[in-house]
């Protein structure tokens, strides 16, 4: 390889075009350096700083949202910058912001080194968001691994607890696995596309325009099939799909209450943006095979994370669970999407409409939780709206959305999905939804009643075997309370949201 | 008039306030619920007494909500609605006089309490099929608190998760219709609408198959809240668990949310899924009415058997619907008005006046003691509600169900026969409860068999007499019950002219035999 083809490749690195995933970057590593700098009575401060930091790249993004590079591949090809894309990215510098404001209550119950946690805040959220945008298997393979690795230290970053190091060594094998099975699926493809008997074979099969074009000229080859069943299912753990939804509740239960935001929302919103890239655009001449995995899919996950939420008494295992319940619905998205132009803009609103409430949720949790994060029991918010009738409303809010009561924003999410499903025209599945839908109403419910409406028997001879409530700072309860009035809001009025239903 | 849409926002500014005046004091949190009810059932009155009644919704509000799909936040009225308004100020402010002297955390109970009332007024002011579906589900939602917390405590948890869950199993199985009709709708090349008139127009299009199962799912969905034999289970479980404010609310109003589902949605967006399904409908509905009837017959416990006897009596509302001509339609519009009334003053007589002071609601318990000495006034509400609930002349009853047998004989003689069965059930089941429970003790009051029943006679002696809120409250419904009985045409002029609109018109041509 001489000169002259480097100079070639790098000729569409278009750095300005990836300058929030830079700006993450630089912060994370100043953050670092800022610790070693700045006196230790200072340090209070570098969190404040992550989250600036957060805060004006996601201004600097949203101001800077036509970009030029909108619509173009840069970096010879490994990304593709749309529309789509930087919907994502704005979905997860908010993630990030909000999981650092959660952290900050979190952190400040655990004698730990605190920096570090924001460090990798960010350069997960840097990774997914160049995830989000990924136009090649290298890229994606590359994102993907950044964000998992991250992921194992966040969650078990609790160190002296044994239930964060368990979580974290959980996540650790079940995300190995998944990276094989992706890896083998990626390698079967590459395989298979660079095979010079099959016609439209290719030597860039790992970029997803050449690859998606030689699948249609192939649409029934074996290896290309099973290569594509491998990618799905590694796709499918991070979105805690069924059957791969079993780390789930140990994982969620274990991991730091705003990690477990952050895998939640974060981690399942980037695996659903790559299933959407990879199901409509890369995959789409494999309709035959990849619809009805994913249909299946859908409908055990729906069943699966919906029942198994039903028993759980752990808050932080009950909302792992009804995760995987949600990614069930979005799946049903999903399958819509390969045909109904609606649906992908009904998936990233639902995102949105998650984000928000769940959000609002953890938001409380953490302020519930006390120094051993992995034990919150539904008792523990037993009078929770005697004593702070903020948290419980807040509560309220998130879980009614969760739940999809109308008129919050949770309905209009699940009402967008479920429209394009029927127009899609995956009518049973849609029946098995509404029925999830029922019993989900059960344990949101059960949750709120014992916020709302369960008095605390302390035991008389023992101390209060519940942890203290932690009081709500101004930033905290300012991000609980615009989280709330926005789940209130959008159910009203969708505004540019609403807009990228008709979103192409 | 166009005042009308207040009540909603009425109804849940009341209910805010109400929140926020309970933490200081209870009973200003009463007196703005008394007052919210009362405003807003004023603007209905008064709206009422400029309404001209007229074939066909009279718009009301009408702006784009989620532009993208059609959907609309739209508002009308027309004489049905307006004649469930009217039942449903009507209630709200009875209920809230029942529940005077509510002493637990006062100012929630109002809220929740006024946020029923405000979705209530909602769903009836709907035009648009979203629109609808939204407002119901936001009456749903305060009935589970209600009950979960004010209820009566062995049971409230129970009740109030049966009777949720029975609920939203049954607004899923209409939003999937709803969406269903949208799609299939879009698929005719129709533009994406919920409109009630926009989806009608497009259903004449549909297969006679998509017709059926459409009409299937979304009256299915409407008529569990209505109590449709066999998914009635919740509404007895749910009447009994409670608190009275609540059961009056639940059986004299939100019943009718049900069956005004089915009449304003399924029925004229369907009409030949209505002409494929209506001897079923036909069926289930006098399986109601009579199975309910004989349950009610034997029950022990006094709330329970008022609980059966509202499935039964919302069983002639389903029948009503069910014949589909326009004087069965009209019953069943009566019918829903006046079960609302009685059911409200049986459910105040025995859950209010009864229980709260004799603290049992078990008629084994209730025939020692010589009640209609003890609570004359109680009696002699139960005695009248008990005469209006079997349909005598005089009462609201009696024009509803008469004319739902007129109705139903013109479709099929041999539903009125056997719903004329029905009617003397619920006369056998209301005068056992009149006679067991008021005047089961022969012997006078002071001597009232001291030896085995010390306890109860004890507590005789201490009954509260009935408190003014009582007697108001109760004094409102029965004079509703008797004017509507003896004048029904106020209500007929509203609801006749509102059947020659062209939705109605498909519905009942669909449900011509």
């Amino acid at each position: 390889m001489n000169l002259e083809v480097v100079k070639l490749a790098a000729a569409d690195n278009q750095w300005g075009a990836i300058f929030p995933e830079l700006m993450l970057a630089c912060i994370a590593l100043a953050l670092l350096a800022l610790e070693i700098v700045l006196p230790k009575k200072l340090h209070a401060y570098i969190p404040d700083f992550a989250l600036s930091g957060l805060v004006g790249t996601l201004a600097g993004l949203l101001f800077n949202f036509r970009s030029a590079a909108l619509g173009h591949d840069t970096f010879n090809g490994l990304l593709h910058h749309s529309e789509a894309g930087q919907v994502m990215r704005a979905f997860f510098l908010l993630v990030a912001i909000l999981v650092c404001v959660l952290a900050r209550v979190s952190l400040a119950k655990q004698k730990m080194p605190r920096i570090e946690f924001y460090h990798l805040v960010l350069i997960v959220t840097g990774a997914m968001m160049l995830l989000a945008q990924s136009n090649h298997f290298v890229m994606l393979f590359v994102a993907l691994e950044t964000v998992t690795i991250g992921f194992y230290i966040l969650v078990s970053y609790f160190r002296t607890s044994t239930a964060s190091l368990e979580a974290g060594l959980k996540y650790l094998v079940m995300g190995a696995l998944s990276s094989g099975l992706l890896l083998f699926g990626i390698v079967l493809l590459y395989g298979v596309a660079g095979n010079p008997d099959l016609p439209a074979h290719t030597a860039s099969a790992m970029n997803f325009k050449a690859l998606a074009q030689f699948l249609a000229a192939n649409p029934h080859h074996f290896l290309a099939s099973a290569g594509i069943v491998l990618v799905l299912a590694g796709v499918a753990f991070k979105i805690g799909a069924f059957p791969f939804q079993i780390w789930v509740p140990d994982v969620y239960q274990g991991a730091p209450t705003p990690v477990t935001a952050f895998l939640a929302v974060g981690s399942k919103a980037a695996g659903f943006a790559v299933l959407l890239i990879l199901a409509r655009d890369v995959f789409a001449a494999y309709a035959w095979l990849v619809t009805p995995v994913l249909i299946a899919m859908a409908a055990a996950t729906i069943i699966f994370g919906n029942l198994a939420a039903l028993t759980q008494h752990n808050v932080k295992r009950l909302i792992g669970l009804s995760g995987v319940s949600h990614a069930g619905f979005l799946l049903l998205g999903v399958v819509a999407a390969a045909t109904v132009p609606m649906a992908q803009g009904a998936i990233y609103f639902y995102l949105f409409a998650y984000l928000i409430a769940s959000f609002a949720v953890f938001g409380v949790m953490t302020h519930v939780a006390g120094a051993n994060d992995s034990d919150q029991d539904l008792d523990h918010y037993a009078g929770l709206a005697k004593e702070s009738p903020f948290l419980a409303a807040v509560l309220a809010i998130g879980l009614g959305s969760l739940a999809g009561i109308p008129p919050l924003a949770g309905f209009m999410g699940k009402l967008f999905i479920f429209i394009s499903a029927f127009q899609g025209g995956a009518r049973w599945l849609l029946a098995l939804a509404a029925a999830g839908v029922v019993i989900s109403i059960y344990y949101y419910f059960g949750w709120i009643k014992a916020a709302f409406f369960e008095q605390w028997m302390p035991p008389a001879d023992t101390a209060d075997p519940r942890p203290a409530r932690t009081p709500v700072s101004f930033v905290s309860g300012l991000t609980l309370g615009s989280l709330a009035l926005a789940s209130v809001l959008l159910g009203f009025y969708q505004g540019p949201l609403g807009q990228w239903l008709t979103m192409k | 008039m166009n005042a009308l849409p207040l009540t909603i926002y009425v109804s849940f500014a009341g209910a805010l306030l109400a929140l926020a005046a309970g933490a200081r004091s209870p009973s200003v949190a009463r007196w703005v619920a008394l007052a919210t009810a009362l405003i807003a059932w004023a603007i209905v009155l008064v709206a009422a007494a400029q309404f001209v009644p007229a074939p066909g919704l009279q718009d009301l509000v009408d702006l784009p909500w989620i532009a993208e799909l059609g959907i609309r936040y739209h508002l009308a009225v027309d004489g049905i609605s307006l004649t469930l308004l009217v039942l449903t100020g009507l209630a709200a402010t009875a209920g809230v006089l029942f529940s005077w002297d509510i002493g637990h955390r006062v100012g929630e109970f109002f809220a929740l309490y006024l946020a029923l009332i405000g979705g209530v007024y909602g769903v009836f002011l709907s035009a648009d099929a979203f629109t609808f579906f939204v407002f119901y589900e936001i009456a749903i939602v305060p009935k589970y608190f209600l009950i979960a917390n004010w209820g009566s405590p062995a049971t409230r948890e129970h009740a109030a998760m049966k009777l949720v869950l029975y609920s939203f199993a049954g607004s899923a199985l209409v939003l999937a219709g709803l969406l269903w009709a949208n799609a299939a709708a879009v698929a005719h090349g129709a533009p994406s609408s919920f409109g009630l008139h926009d989806l009608a127009a497009a259903a004449t299009q549909f297969s006679r198959g998509e017709q059926i199962g459409l009409f299937a799912l979304v009256f299915t969905g409407f008529a569990v809240l209505a109590g449709m034999f066999p998914f009635h289970t919740w509404a007895p479980t749910g009447h009994v668990a409670a608190p009275t404010a609540a059961s009056m609310l639940l059986a004299g109003v939100v019943m009718k949310l049900g069956a005004y589902g089915c009449l304003r949605v399924a029925l004229p967006l369907f009409p030949v899924g209505l002409g494929f399904w209506q001897p079923t409908m036909a069926a289930l509905a006098i399986m109601g009415i009579i199975y309910a009837g004989f349950i009610a017959l034997v029950q022990d416990d006094f709330k329970f058997v008022i609980g059966y006897s509202s499935v039964s009596h919302m069983g002639f509302v389903l029948l009503g619907l069910a014949a589909a001509n326009a004087t069965a339609v009209a019953g069943a519009v009566l019918q829903m008005f006046s079960h609302g009334v009685i059911a409200g003053l049986l459910f105040a007589v025995v859950g209010r006046m009864v229980y709260e002071r004799t603290h049992t609601r078990k008629l084994a318990d209730l025939r020692q003691l010589p009640l209609y000495r003890l609570l004359p006034f109680a009696a002699l509400t139960f005695v009248l509600a008990g005469l209006a609930s079997m349909g005598l002349p005089g009462f609201s009853g009696f024009p509803a169900e008469l004319t739902i047998l007129i109705g139903v004989w013109k479709t099929s003689p041999a539903w009125a026969v056997f719903a004329g069965f029905g009617l003397l059930v619920a006369a056998a089941f209301t005068l056992r409860a009149i006679q067991v429970s008021f005047f089961g003790s022969t012997q006078p009051a002071p001597v009232a068999a001291s030896a085995s029943e010390p306890t109860h006679d004890a507590h005789a002696q201490a009954y509260a007499p009935i408190t003014i809120a009582e007697k108001s409250g109760a004094a409102l419904l029965l004079a509703a019950t008797v004017y509507i009985g003896l004048k029904p045409d106020i209500l007929l002029d509203w609801i006749t002219p509102a059947l020659q609109s062209p939705l109605m018109q498909s519905a009942l041509k669909g449900g011509a035999l």
